[in-house]
Parts: structure tokens; sequence; C-alpha cells
């Protein structure tokens, strides 16, 4: 200790200090500018630079596929549209009546202070924002490839398109932005439908032209031309185009990459010819979200069964009842699960990713847009495709009814993203089917009502619903 | 702005170059002075005598014109060089300061005269500058290291509690580690992370944000221990809590929440000396809970099942369907809660020096043991030095300081207290016959699992300052302070599969475990300038200077599952599965400009002006500097002529107001990026925008207003401060409400909205007795605070609707309206505000529960009789706050409940105070319970005072001794509290949480 003492001593010439004090305060000085302006911490990457490199930008759409698989409103657990729309129409019945805002999805009770129906419009527009980023990002790009670069932003305009789609099937007319400045979209208006669907067309159009033709990962689990035509072939028949509907879908069914006359059971394996498009899993060896919702082993079931109705619509014979359905219980108490995926535990490789599209699809939107073309022969041709591949028998074309396209969506497309609702919705024949068996169905539920969260920061989006 | 940057370095490089021309000559010159010395000397000797004709220790002796001094030994005696025509000059602190011509004497004996304006002549570290509590022209609160030292406690914000007007400090549980919360002059800001004051250990910013994480800390110590709860008590010399914009402007950004500083001990010339202390002692938990004993909660239970009309007790209802012993009884609080732990506390310090250099360093070591059943035990130690030294011609100066401590907390990872207070009375031992856990054929939790997992921490802190110091020229100072200080953190909680019932077949490979390193570093260096100037009755004071400060800290938790054997769990790297759950680095850079003007005229007038400019790293382009500044104000009217002899010994008037800011919003959230995600697509990392791109939110700033009076009377003898405050933080920064179609719910701006803390604080002093044996003095304050929301555009619409109502507190809780039990059904009633016959969450909670303290504050006595003293504070606290209803299960589940259920109705006509048993078949019953505990009920006026500390010493001051001095103690905290609360104790107001413990230890401190 005096040792310090000693230096301290030997310090004393007090010109060093003095000098070191000024040095000091010198350099400070001059640096202090640019002192408090600081980089990047490493978690985060400044917006543009991640646009300018292809691995980073590729992150961020595939970032997008992620949220699209587990938080959106397609996401296959009991938050998204595949149980809440079953529950709403007369897919499903619900069985934990506890969780209040479920309970009211089943019992056509709705109100716009519903968590899901928050949930869903907020993270849609969460992911459109992204979208939007990603557009502005890209535009201004300078480090990709051209072609990589049409491809994403391709991606892009398919994700943002297929959102909105699902949007004003839901809530009807929805305000439309492609930009992502926070100061309008907080006070956008409602676009009204064929603006919406117009816009939409033109963007998909364009995304049509700018995706690949094949999805070179194999696993068909980024989006295609195929996946953008979907898409189109759903708007055109929402528009009342049937022409062209009719147009997308065959150029579909005629694409050689894609098989309808597949086993039955083989549908929803992963590497399943008749698939458009699947999201991956989040990891190796996991499976669908869909298997773990649906599938349950004790009776009566925890939360959601399938509906009597649609298991007593089945023709016995149908390969469909047979094979993606599931009973469980015993002679007296006897309910039945979607047994479409059918791994509900992770293994050592992933045999099932969630369908977005397959190709059943496009034959069932050729058959409603020949039946609307007055086509009764040719669309009866499409229904019977899908009929017989279940072991049934065909249909006269000659009393072909609309009731009858409904039907085959029912058997085809049951706890798949609201097939069923949307369906019915576009064949006007929601109150006359769930009038009947939903006893809380009124015409105004055909359309679900405006986040009410949303409707007091934006009073623009009024009005409300009708009949909320 | 760049501009003016520009302007002000070219003066500052002017001023620089100026001051190196001065330097060269000012050095020679002082060499000369040096050299200068008078003959002939002569060695002086002597005693210095006190009141009552007592020796006195520690006076300096000085001659008049030079530096050169001595210190007065314990006898009093003193020796030093000295010629003829020398002043003595002996200053002593209390005592007037005496000048004595040497002549020709070589022996001089003299008694000092007491100061009876000493009180106000105690130096006050400001932060930048000192002051006194003559001059001090705004709001300063001080405690220092005699007051530290006489209460057994484990953190320096303990030893604050009720000793400090407008300083609300709250123990969150009594588990040590698990911190306080401080809460300078109400809530400013609507984060609840923005409302941190700044704290500073000898100059040197001190992190405030917490480095522990919740995912390990949130079942025992809550949300962890904050770095300043690593700080060794013993370490302190005094602790200085400014309060108004005079105190705090010269902060600027950081100041707006108060700043917390915080000096640490120093040598003093003198022989060297050795003081060591060391006390020992016991805690207990300060407080328990009434609850029903088994043949009570047994008749409860059967009730229970005759109200809901079940007569054949389920399969699960263990504790009376006769699967657990009716008769048995155990007394969970005792048993888990219901321990003695150890106290001790033992710390040295050698010090000393001499005229030109002095040293300080010390050691110690806290230690506490636990209450909970288990070995479990919290330790800390420190060593800390300073150095000071100044050179022969008095004109440069440098003092080093650093303080390094480290502490270790060992606990279970999960409180008992819950625990304690839930188990049916009658559930069965916790131990089979052969030692093992008995899971009693699975029918209960045994409690005692948990000693099974355990919460492992430990922590190091190092804080280091170097003041240099030279002067210019007479009273023109330059000077730089450098300062640096690193955290280091390292937690681990293990849940091993042993916490878990065997009958689940779970191994190790269920095991899991989490650990948390974490770290901050930072420096900081202040270049100074200040120039003092007395001419007549005029006095200037100036300072300025500059701040540079970068902070870097870094986090990294994981999880670790699965483990080959649950002895290497506490190697997160033997996992067969991992995941991280957070890896931030962020860094912070600071950089300011500062000022201050203090002005004195004849003694009477005081104008004090300070400003500081300020840039910080964590706001965008063309936000980040902002000026913040203030005017104090002071007339020192009893130094008026016409009060000079009268009664009033010493008045003061004081007004301050002036702009602090608070930039505590964390790091980069004004930049446009993406964040790296957890999800990878096709093995592919994802990547999100991280939020809403605005680069335009700037400081919150805080308007702070005082208005004070300083009275003493009778010299000295009564004293009082009254001082009330106003302060407006306003520009708030939070998430502003916006319509999801932006993709985001909020964005980070500031805010037109404003939050209002206003409020009175009192300080009264009185000396109720003094003579040669006895002395009693007593001091009280107290403090009335208020807060309100004056504004808040859109809240309506935005996500703070439930939580805020303009014109109200920022505390409050929306809650049902309790109505009654309804005589007939039994069950509780609520108002239906909107009369749509249900009660419902959005539109019926409409009764407003104020958790806002109405007034609080300490009362401290102290008496000395001969060589005893006294020492005891009550604390006091008015507030209300969450009763055992707001946490408590229905009555009555299979979980223990307080006594007060007994009160309940029974049957039609009843009037009772707790609704109908149910064991939860009744639904509607379970229902109204439910909506009861979120109902004005579960609120109730949890004021209390409570002895907070009593110490009893006496002094060791005996010739026999020989040079030893010392004093053997006697110390105790939160002994006896006197509340209505029902609950478990009124300052955590928790059912999960262990209450404060109460402390008696015992010691000896000696010097020699």
């Amino acid at each position: 200790m005096f040792q310090i003492i000693y230096i301290f001593k030997k310090f004393n010439s007090p010109t060093f200090f003095v000098r070191l004090i000024v040095a000091c305060t010198i350099a400070t000085l001059f640096s202090c500018e640019s002192f408090v302006d600081l980089e990047l911490p490493d978690s985060q990457l400044n917006t543009q630079d991640v646009f300018n490199d292809i691995q980073t930008a590729e992150g961020a759409i595939g970032e997008l596929y992620s949220k699209l698989r587990d938080e959106s409103l397609l996401t296959g657990d009991i938050n998204g549209i595949g149980v809440l729309l079953g529950l709403y129409s007369d897919e499903l019945t619900n069985f934990n009546p506890s969780i209040l805002d479920r309970q009211e999805f089943y019992l056509n009770s709705v109100l716009p202070t519903n968590s899901y129906i928050e949930n869903w419009w907020q993270s849609s527009y969460n992911l459109i924002y992204s979208c939007n980023r990603a557009m502005e990002g890209l535009e201004n790009s300078s480090g990709i490839p051209k072609e990589k670069r049409d491809q994403l932003i391709g991606e892009v305009k398919f994700l943002r398109s297929l959102l909105y789609y699902y949007l004003t099937r839901i809530y009807g007319e929805v305000p439309y932005t492609l930009s992502t400045d926070y100061e309008q979209n907080t006070s956008l208006l409602k676009t009204g439908k064929d603006d919406l669907l117009a816009f939409l067309t033109t963007d998909l159009l364009s995304a049509e032209e700018l995706l690949p033709q094949t999805d070179l990962s194999g696993d068909r689990i980024y989006p295609t031309k195929a996946a953008a035509q979907v898409v189109l072939s759903r708007i055109y028949l929402e528009r009342n185009d049937p022409e062209m509907a009719e147009v997308y879908t065959t150029k579909l069914i005629e694409n050689p990459e894609y098989d309808i006359n597949i086993p039955i059971e083989t549908v929803f394996l992963k590497s399943s010819p008749s698939t458009i498009w699947q999201l991956k899993s989040s990891q190796s060896g996991n499976n669908t979200l869909e298997a773990m919702t649906y599938i349950f082993a004790t009776v009566p079931p925890p939360n959601i069964a399938l509906s009597e109705y649609l298991i007593n619509s089945f023709d016995p014979k149908d390969l469909r009842l047979q094979e993606w359905v599931q009973k469980v219980g015993d002679s007296t108490n006897v309910f039945y699960y979607s047994y479409k995926y059918r791994h509900n535990e992770p293994g050592p490789d992933s045999q099932e990713y969630s369908i977005i599209f397959r190709l059943s699809e496009m034959y069932l939107i050729r058959a409603e847009a020949r039946f609307a073309l007055g086509k009764k022969e040719s669309a009866t041709e499409d229904l019977n495709i899908i009929r017989n591949r279940a072991r049934l028998g065909n249909l006269n074309a000659n009393e072909l009814i609309k009731e009858q396209i409904a039907q085959e969506w029912y058997h085809e497309y049951f706890t798949e993203f609201g097939h069923r609702f949307i369906s019915l919705k576009r064949l006007q024949l929601l109150d006359v089917i769930l009038g009947l068996r939903k006893a809380g169905w009124n015409p105004e539920d055909k359309l679900l009502p405006l986040p009410e969260s949303d409707l007091l920061i934006n009073p623009n989006l009024e009005p409300q619903n009708i009949g909320y | 702005m760049k501009k003016n940057y520009k302007r002000l370095k070219w003066v500052v490089l002017i001023i620089l170059a100026g001051l190196i021309f001065l330097l060269a000559k000012s050095a020679s010159a002082a060499t000369l002075i040096t050299n200068h010395r008078k003959a002939p000397q002569q060695q002086i000797t002597g005693t210095v005598n006190g009141v009552d004709n007592l020796p006195l220790p520690g006076v300096t002796v000085s001659i008049k014109g030079q530096t050169r001094g001595a210190i007065t030994d314990f006898e009093g005696n003193y020796s030093i060089t000295a010629s003829i025509g020398d002043v003595l000059v002996f200053s002593f602190l209390g005592y007037k300061k005496q000048e004595i011509p040497v002549d020709d004497r070589i022996e001089i004996d003299i008694q000092l005269k007491e100061d009876i304006n000493s009180l106000e002549a105690v130096e006050i570290n400001a932060g930048y500058y000192n002051t006194t509590r003559r001059e001090s022209t705004g709001n300063i609160s001080r405690i220092t290291a005699k007051t530290i030292e006489q209460q057994p406690v484990l953190n320096p914000l303990a030893a604050m509690q009720g000793r400090m007007p407008g300083v609300q400090i709250t123990q969150t549980t009594g588990v040590p580690g698990s911190g306080f919360d401080i809460k300078i002059r109400g809530t400013n800001s609507l984060r609840a992370e923005g409302n941190a004051p700044l704290y500073i250990i000898d100059g040197v910013p001190y992190s405030s944000s917490r480095l522990t994480d919740t995912n390990l800390t949130g079942q025992i110590t809550r949300q962890g221990e904050s770095p300043i709860d690593l700080i060794n008590p013993n370490d302190i010399q005094s602790i200085e809590v400014l309060k108004d914009a005079d105190a705090t402007s010269i902060y600027g950004s950081r100041g707006a929440n108060g700043v917390v500083l915080i000096t640490t001990k120093k040598g003093k010339p003198g022989k060297i000396k050795v003081n060591v202390n060391a006390s020992t002692g016991i805690a207990q938990t300060a407080n328990r809970i009434d609850l029903l004993n088994t043949q009570q909660y047994l008749e409860a239970r059967r009730e229970a099942y005759a109200n809901d009309g079940i007569s054949e007790y389920p399969s699960y209802a263990y504790d009376i369907n006769g699967t657990w012993d009716q008769d048995r009884y155990t007394d969970w609080q005792k048993d888990l809660i219901g321990g003695t732990a150890e106290t001790y506390n033992i710390r040295a310090n050698v010090s000393g020096g001499t005229e030109l250099t002095n040293f300080l360093i010390s050691g110690g070591y806290l230690k506490q043991t636990t209450v909970f059943p288990g070995d479990y035990h919290y330790g800390k130690g420190s060593v800390h030095f300073n150095f000071g030294n100044r050179s022969e011609n008095d004109k440069f100066m440098v003092n080093l300081s650093g303080t390094y401590s480290t502490d270790k907390n060992n606990q279970p990872a999960v409180d008992f207290t819950r625990e304690a207070l839930m188990l049916a009375p009658n559930a069965p031992a916790v131990y089979n016959e052969d030692g093992s856990l008995n899971w009693a054929n699975s029918t209960w939790n045994n409690p005692f699992r948990n000693l099974e997992s355990i919460y492992d921490s430990s922590s190091e802190g190092f804080v280091s300052n170097m003041v240099l110091d030279y002067e210019l020229l007479e009273g023109l100072h330059i000077k730089s302070s450098f300062g640096y200080t690193r955290l280091d953190y390292d937690e681990l909680s293990t849940t091993p599969s042993t916490t878990y019932d065997p009958a689940y077949g779970l191994t190790s490979a269920s095991s899991y475990a989490f650990s948390n390193k974490a770290g901050n570093h930072s420096w900081i260096i202040e270049p100074q300038l200040t120039y003092d100037l007395i001419f007549n009755n005029q006095e200037f004071k100036f300072l300025g200077g500059a701040t540079f400060q970068e902070d870097s800290s870094e986090k990294f938790v994981q999880i670790g599952y699965g483990f080959p054997s649950n002895d290497l769990i506490t190697n997160i790297a033997a996992a067969s599965d991992f995941s991280i759950i957070n890896n931030d680095k962020s860094k912070y850079r600071y950089q300011a400009f500062f000022g201050r003007l203090n002005y004195t005229y004849d003694n009477r007038y005081i104008i004090n002006l300070t400003g500081r400019r300020d840039g910080s790293s964590r706001f965008g382009p063309g936000k980040r500097f902002s000026d913040f500044g203030a005017i104090g104000l002071a007339w020192l009217f009893g130094n008026e002529k016409f009060l000079k002899d009268s009664f009033i010994s010493f008045g003061k008037l004081r007004g301050s107001y002036g702009i602090t800011g608070n930039d505590k919003i964390g790091d980069y959230q004004y930049l446009d990026s993406y964040t790296i995600s957890s999800n990878t697509y096709n093995g592919i990392s994802g990547l999100f925008p991280s939020r809403l791109y605005n680069p335009d939110f700037s400081w919150e700033s805080n308007r702070k207003l005082e208005l004070g009076m300083e009275l003493a009377i009778l010299k000295n003898r009564i004293s009082v401060t009254s001082s009330f405050y106003r302060n407006r933080s306003s520009n708030q920064l939070v998430g502003i409400p916006l319509a999801s179609t932006t993709g985001f719910s909020s964005i980070q701006a500031n805010l037109d909205a404003t939050v209002e803390n206003r409020g009175w604080e009192f300080e009264f002093y009185s000396q109720n007795f003094q003579s040669k044996e006895f002395s009693w003095n007593t001091s009280f304050n107290i403090s009335i605070p208020e807060n309100k929301l004056l504004k808040f555009p859109g809240l309506e619409g935005s996500t703070y609707a439930s939580q805020y109502i303009v014109g109200e507190p920022l505390d409050i809780r929306k809650a049902y309206q309790y109505e009654g039990i309804d005589s007939q059904s039994g069950v509780y009633t609520f108002t239906d505000f909107n009369g749509d016959g249900v009660i419902s969450a959005t539109d019926d909670r409409q009764s407003i529960i104020r958790f806002n303290t109405k007034y609080f504050g300490g009362i401290t006595n102290h008496f000395d009789y001969n060589s005893f003293s006294l020492d005891f504070l009550f604390q006091f606290s008015k507030q209300k706050g969450n009763n055992a209803i707001y946490s408590m299960g229905y009555p009555i589940a299979i979980s223990n409940q307080p006594v007060e259920i007994l009160d309940r109705w029974q049957q039609p006509g009843n009037m009772a105070s707790f609704q109908k048993y149910t064991s939860g078949g009744n639904a509607e019953a379970v229902a109204s319970f439910s909506r009861f505990k979120r109902s004005n009920a579960a609120s109730t006026d949890a004021s209390y005072i409570r002895l907070k500390n009593i110490s009893l010493s006496y002094g060791l001051k005996a010739k026999w001794l020989g040079g030893l001095t010392g004093s053997i103690f006697l110390q105790g905290q939160n002994l006896w509290t006197i509340t209505k609360y029902f609950g478990l104790d009124p300052e955590t107001q928790s059912l999960s949480g262990l209450p404060p413990l109460k402390i008696i230890s015992g010691g000896i401190d000696v010097s020699f």
C-alpha cells in the first residue's frame, strides 16, 4: 500500500496529470457527434440489408410461412378457421363450452369482442404488413439476382392476396393497403368487394407470372404458378366470372405434375401427388398441428368432435368416411374425429405436412363454374371424378342441383380451412342448410363482426357488419 | 444543432489552450511556493478538549496559510512543527473553528466551543458539487453510515425505509435477493420500467435494470435481484437522494425519477486506525395468518359438500373421505416458513494517512440462512478501498476508489409460503418412517418436494472511480473523473424429476434446468472545470463539464431438458436437448454537457442555475439531443438583520423549477430493422420486422416545481422543514394504440399524456432534553403524496382502457362493486351497473379501488444516557391493498382458509361476511366467488405502523482499555407491526411470498 502512496508522490508533477486531462477532453470532444450513433446489435438487421442478401431475404419470406402455419387464421391448431368455421357451420360439435369465445362460434352468437375475431384480424394484417415491407425491400434490392428476386416478389404477392381472400370471406368488406405507412394505415376506409377482388386478381396474375413452374425443393412447400392459379380460380368464381374460373382450373387439372387418382389414404401424406402447396412442419420429425387438434383418444371428447350431420350425410360406402374419419367410444357413446392427418406425435421423420391446396378443389370449382355456365354434363363429370375416387357411383347430369355440389365440398373438404362455410356461402345455401341445423343461425351470420378494438380506434371502419 | 456543436467545440478548445498556457506559468509558480519555507521551526504539542472538558480526538490542527496539518489522537493530543509567527487553526465538525498564534510557546492546550449552526454546515453531496444544508437551494435527503450501521439489513435500500420523506421503499418478499421497490415522489411514467431512479456510486452511474431472468427467479425472488442489492451497506458512508428540479436537472435526461447518490467510505488523515465490527443474530417471519385448525377445517369441508347436496364424498376428497387421518394437525406455517434464520455480519477496515495522503481499506461479509426447511443461505462479501493524495503545494489532488462486491444466493426454486397457507391442516406427514418423502399413495403433493429443486445465483459487481483535480489559479480547478463498472450474473434454477411423485415414473430424462448468464459493463469520463470566486460579500461558483458514457449489456438464457442423471442437472451442457430463450446484446451511449452557476449575495440570497444538454443513443437521428435545466432560489431570512438575535436560529425559504427527462425505454427502439426469429422454415432462420418504424420519438419530460421552508429555533433545538412539490410528466413514451390494419397494435411514440405527482413533505426535529448525562431527541418525517393521470388522449380505444382513468391515480383497479350476500340464496351479489341483468367484466367493473399511498413516514427517537444510547424508528404507511381474499381459493375446496371465513352464510336469513361454502359443486357460488375476488371486497385498508428498527448500544471508553474504544450493541428490525390488515403482511400484500423477516442481532464494535 505504501508503494501506491509512493507512486502517487512520484506523479506529483502536476503538469503530467493536467496534460492527461486536457488530452482526454480534447479526444472526447472531437468524437462527440458520432458518439451516440450506434451500430445494430447482433440480433437485428437493418431492413434494407435484409433484402440485399438472398439468405436473409429468404429468411424474411420463410418467416411468413412459419407464421401462416402456427399463428394465422390458417393455423391447424384449435385457433384456426378449420376448427372455428367448422363449429360455426355443421362440421363440428363443441364439447368444451367453458371456452366462451369458442362456444360463441358454435352457437353462432359471435360478438365483436371475440378474441378469435380480433386475433385473425390482427395476425392477418401483421402478415400483410410484413408482405408490404418485403415488397418495398425487394423492389429496392440490389444484391439479389433478378430471377430470385422475381420469385420472392411473386411469393409475397401471392401470400398477400391469399390473406386478403380469407379476410373478405370472413369479414366482408375490409381495408386494402399496400403501404407500410402507419399514419395512413391506422385510418383506412373499407374497400368495396368488387374493387378488392379486382386488386387481388391483378396481383395474382402478376404472381402467376413471377412464380416458378415447380418448387425446386421437391416438397411442394413453396408456392408455384399453380398455387397462384388456385386462388385466381377461387376469385373468378367469387367475381361471377365462371368462364375464367373454368380456364384456370383446367390449366391446373391438365398440369401433369398433379394427379387426382391416388389411393384415398395417401392424399394427406407429404409426398402426395395431389398436393399443390403445403406448409412444412416446424422441425424435422414433427407432423401437423391438425392431427394434434382433431385426434382424441378418450370420451367424451375433450374439445371437439365431428358433427352427427356430417357423419350421417355420408354414404356408408364412401371411402372418405372409412379412411378420413375415425370412431372413438363404446356402443352407447360414439364420437368421431377427422382422421385425414393421422400422425399426432413426432417421429424420426415427418410423415405429413399441412396441405393448403390440393387438386380436388380444382374439380369442385370447375364443377361449380360449369354448373353456373349451364354445362351440367361436364360439371357432373368433374364431380364424378371425385366421387369415383371414393368408390361412389356417378351422379345423374340431368338432375344435378347445387345442393349436390355443396354436398361434395362437405365430404371432400370437412375440417379444412372452412371450405364448408365458404362454399355454402358462395352457393347461397347457408340459410337453407345451417338455418335448419343450427338453432342460433340467422341470415346476418354470413359475415362475422369486425373486431370492436379496431372500430374504436379507427372510426373509418364503420359501419359494423349488419347484425352486430 | 450540428452547427451549435461545432461552435461549442471551438469555444472549449480555446479555453483549453488558454488553460495550458496558464498551467505552465502556475506550475513554475507552484514550485516557488513549495520551496519557500520559514525557519527556525519547533515542535509544538498540546491537548484539545471539547465540551465538559473531555478530550476530542480527530481534530484537524493546521498552520494558517499552509497545508500541513496534524490530527489529534484519542486522548486529544497533537504534535506539529511550526515557526514563531505561525497561526494554528483548530477545526472539527460541529465545533467553532479557532485560531491561536504560536508565538514562542511549545505547548498549546485549547478548549473548542460547540457550533450551534453546525447542523447547517454539514457537507451534502449533490453529485457534481458539494453543498451544505444552509446553502442548498434544492431538496436533498440524506442518511449516513451511522444510521445504516445500526440496522441489521442486507440491502442498502432497506436501510433507507421510513427515514427519508418522499422516498417510498417497499420490500417485495422476505426472501433474500428479492429486492426492494423504490419510488421517489411517486410514479411518473406509464411504463413500469420507466420509474427507476438514477443510481450513482462515487460519481459513477450504476445500472438499475435487472440482469436476472424471471424464468428462474419468478417463483422465489420474483423479479430477482436488482444490481443495487449487490452493494454491501457496510461500505456506504452516505446516501443522498436528490428530489427536486434544482438538484436533479444537472442529471438531465436521467433525473426524472430522482437520483440516489451513494458515497463510499473514505480514510481520514491521522494515525492508522483499525475498526472491527462483528454481529450475529436470528431472524423469523414477521407475520403469520390465523388459519383453520383441523376440526374447524373438516367441519367446513363437510358443510361445503352438504351445501352442494353431495352426501358421498368423491374419491379425490382425501381430507374428509377417510384417506387422511382426521385427527392429524400440522401447523404448516410453522413447518414451512416458521424456521429461524441466522444472520452474521462482520466488517473490518483500516484507515489513516498523512497530511497529504489518506487511505481506507475495508472488507465485509454478511450472511443470512433461511426460515424455510432445508439448508439455504444468502451471502454477500465486499472489498472496498479508497486512496487520496494531494500534492505538497495543495494544487493537485487525486482520489481513487473501488468496490468489489459479490453475492451468492442459494434458495429453493419455489417459495414455500403459498403451500404453507394452502395445505389442509390434516394433510399427511412429510416423511415416511424410513426418512423418504411421503407421497401418501399419490394423494398429495408433498411440499418438501421443493427441497429437490434449487435456485442458485452468484453475482459480482465492481465499481471504481478516479478523480484527478488540479488548481490552475486560485479557485479555478480543472478535473476529470473516470469511472468503470462491471456486473456479472450467473443464475441456475433446476427442476429435477425427483420433485414429482414417483408414481409418475419420471426419470432424469424429464428433468430440466434454466440457466442465465448476464453481464453489464460501462465506463464514464467526465471532464470538468470549476471556478469559485469570492469578493466582499458576494460568492460565485461555476461548474462546467461533459459526460461520455457507454453501457453494454448481454444476456443469455437457456433451458436444458433431459439429463443422464439428476446429479448432472447443475451442468446444462449435460442436457440432451436445449433451447435458447433469450440471447440479447445491447449497447447504450450517452453524452452530455452540463453546467452550474451559483451566486450568493451577503449570505442571504442564493441563486442556483443548473443545466444539461443530453444526447442518447436510444433515439433516432435528429432526436438525440435535448436540453434540461432548472433554477433554484433561496432566501436565508434567518440571516437578515431584523432576525439576527431573535429566537430563530436558522431560516430559509427556497424554491425551484426545472425540467428533467427520462430515456428509460430500452435500446434500439427507433431503428428500422428485422429481428432474428426462433422459427426456421425449411432450414432457413426466419426474420421478422422488429417493430413499426418510428425514428421520431423523443424524451419524456418531467417538469418539477418545489417550494420549501426550513426553520430552526431556540439555538437549533427545534427545526422544521416543509416542502411542497408538483411534478408533471408529459410527452409520455408509450406504445400509442393503432388500428391493427397497421400490422401492429401500437407504435413507440410520445403520447400527449400527462401524469402529475404532487405532495407535501415535512421533517421535524427536536432536542427534547439535553444534559450532561442524558439527552433525548426526536425526528419525524411524513410525506403526503398525490398521483393523478391528468390527460390521456384516446384512452378509451387503447389497450390502457381497462387500466387507467383520467383524473384518477395510476395505481387503481376497476372492480365489481360488492353488494353483500343474498340472504336467500347465500351467494355474493354485485352491482349491475348497466342494468342488463348480467354481471359482466366489460361493463360492470365500475368500482374504482385506489391503491396509492395516502401518507407515509417515520418517527425516530434517540436517547443517550451516559455511555448508553438507544435509537428506535417507527415506520408508518396509510394505504389500501389487496387482502387475503384477492389470492385465496373459494371456501372451501381442499385447501386451508383464514379463520375469518367461519363467519359465513348457513341458512336463509343469515347475515355474514362470507357466502355459503361450496366444494366446487355449486357453479353459481364458484362464479360469484371469482367475482368477489375481483370486487372491491378484495381490497382493504393495508395501513400499518411498524417498529422498523431499534438499536441499543453501550460505548466502551475507559482508561483501562488502553487505546481501545468501541461499543457493544443490540439491534432489531421489523420487530413489531400494528395493523388491521386482513392478510399475511401489509407491506408485501401477498399470500405467495415470504413476509419480511424480523431480525434481532447483537455484536461488538472495536477500534484501536
